[in-house]
């Protein structure tokens, strides 16, 4: 198999996997209840103001009434709560990425879409594709590493492409207009509005912004643990910083890059042990499971 | 796909040749849906559709736009009201505003579900969107701003 190709697998322990899981699904609980509560509202708002997504008009989706959104929010809210218990990862996990999408696609469809979930989208999708995963579980998953890898790509693409949007949707003369003033205008909070006096800083801003979003591909040169850790602590960083300036916050994408932590190191270390049954469903859905011993618990260490 | 050789005691978890080939096909097939969605999408194609939050250029020298709603209530009265009383963001408002524009029936269907989500409250008798206009000269605020009410609706009595 090639190199690139290789890259995609690198092994991770399957003990990220069932922190992730935990994190990601009591997340959707904060985000339906909490930071994202505008969307139960859509349930009572004007049915004239709906406007179908693409994927929508693909397929037969019906339009949100208040019973559908009502029991959306409870089949999604049901299921991330049985899915945060680890219990039948694949199934549940399932259910919560179809309906936190079908979610999504009533939220999005009232003139305005935000651009915080991709790489949250691609985590829900990609989790129930491990089988079981036990806390404190060090065997080293090729299907774990596909996802962390995956969500990795994801991230960075969040960051670049929006850089090709800039050029897209702003022009390659982006960097010297006044988009944040305007968004410090409507939004800044009393951290930042001194910035608006202070003549060619914001502009100065908008010109390492894209920048760096420009170079983000670089991002996934990181490959230890120790770099993806700092990297994932300085993005998570700057989010905090514009949510401490004007007010928005990428926390479905905060989730996702949570990804980049070795969540596998807390803990003790559970001895390697396959449940009755467990190695015979991993092997039917194509999971190659070798059955060695352990003597490289220094070595992992 | 054994990693039984010297040194390797660790075990691997490993993916059959199947499954990882149909993962990368996945892969292939969500770049090239997301790259499109990126050069030639918009919106609408969520979730592949481009990243543009704040991608569009203000000018220097023009407006800042800040909409919001007031209500003149049937004892008379005018306030202000939030945009998540009538189930929508403020940025869904700015999102539909020409919808709501050249619609009237639309904006009734907003004073309407207002109304029905607060039957304690005395009912609209003009609902109005408002932008507040804030006048930038160099990329700084002049201090100017104006309000222009960019929709409207009266109910016919």
């Amino acid at each position: 198999m090639s190199r690139l190709a290789e890259w995609w697998f690198r092994p991770v322990a399957l003990g990220r996997i069932a922190v992730l899981r935990v994190i990601t699904y009591l997340f959707i609980l904060v985000d339906v209840f909490l930071t994202t509560s505008w969307v139960a509202e859509k349930s009572l708002a004007p049915h004239g103001l709906y406007r179908p997504l693409t994927i929508a008009q693909v397929l037969p989706l019906p339009t949100p009434t208040q019973t559908y959104v009502t029991a959306l929010q409870w089949v999604l809210v049901g299921a991330a709560v049985v899915a945060a218990t680890g219990w039948r990862p694949r199934i549940t996990g399932s259910v919560v990425a179809v309906s936190y999408l079908l979610w999504m696609l009533v939220a999005m469809s009232y003139g305005k879409v935000d651009h915080d979930r991709y790489a949250f989208l691609v985590l829900l999708a990609l989790l129930p594709t491990v089988g079981a995963a036990r806390l404190g579980d060090r065997r080293p998953s090729e299907a774990a590493g596909f996802v962390v890898q995956a969500v990795f790509v994801a991230v960075m693409l969040t960051y670049f492409l929006a850089a090709v949007a800039k050029v897209r949707f702003g022009g390659w003369d982006w960097v010297t207009g006044a988009t944040l003033t305007r968004a410090v205008i409507r939004r800044g909070t009393g951290l930042v509005r001194w910035t608006l006096d202070v003549p060619g800083f914001l502009v100065g801003v908008q010109w390492v912004m894209f920048v760096a979003e420009a170079l983000a591909p670089l991002m996934l040169l990181a490959r230890s643990d120790r770099a993806r850790s700092i990297l994932a602590a300085a993005l998570i960083g700057f989010h905090v910083m514009t949510f401490a300036t004007i007010g928005i916050v990428f926390l479905p994408h905060c989730v996702a890059i949570l990804v980049l932590f070795p969540w596998e190191r807390l803990g003790r270390r559970t001895p390697v042990q396959s449940g009755p049954g467990e190695g015979d469903r991993d092997r039917a859905e194509g999971v190659d499971v070798e059955r060695h011993e352990v003597t490289a618990d220094i070595q992992a260490g | 796909m054994r990693s039984g050789a010297a040194g390797a005691d660790v075990e691997v978890v490993r993916l059959s040749p199947g499954s990882r080939t149909m993962r990368l096909v996945v892969v292939a097939v969500a770049l090239v849906l997301t790259a499109a969605g990126s050069f030639w999408g918009n919106d609408v194609d969520f979730p592949f559709g481009p990243f543009r939050m704040y991608s569009t250029r203000n000018d220097p020298n023009g407006e800042v736009r800040s909409l919001r709603v007031e209500i003149v209530d049937q004892t008379g009265d005018r306030r202000r009201v939030g945009s998540h009383e009538m189930g929508l963001r403020r940025a869904e408002f700015e999102g539909s505003i020409i919808m709501l524009r050249t619609d009237p029936e639309l904006m009734e269907e907003v004073a309407r579900t207002w109304e029905a989500r607060h039957p304690d409250q005395p009912g609209i008798a003009t609902l109005e969107m408002i932008e507040r206009r804030y006048q930038l000269r160099d990329g700084r605020e002049t201090g100017e701003w104006r309000d222009q009410v960019v929709a409207r609706w009266e109910r016919a009595s």
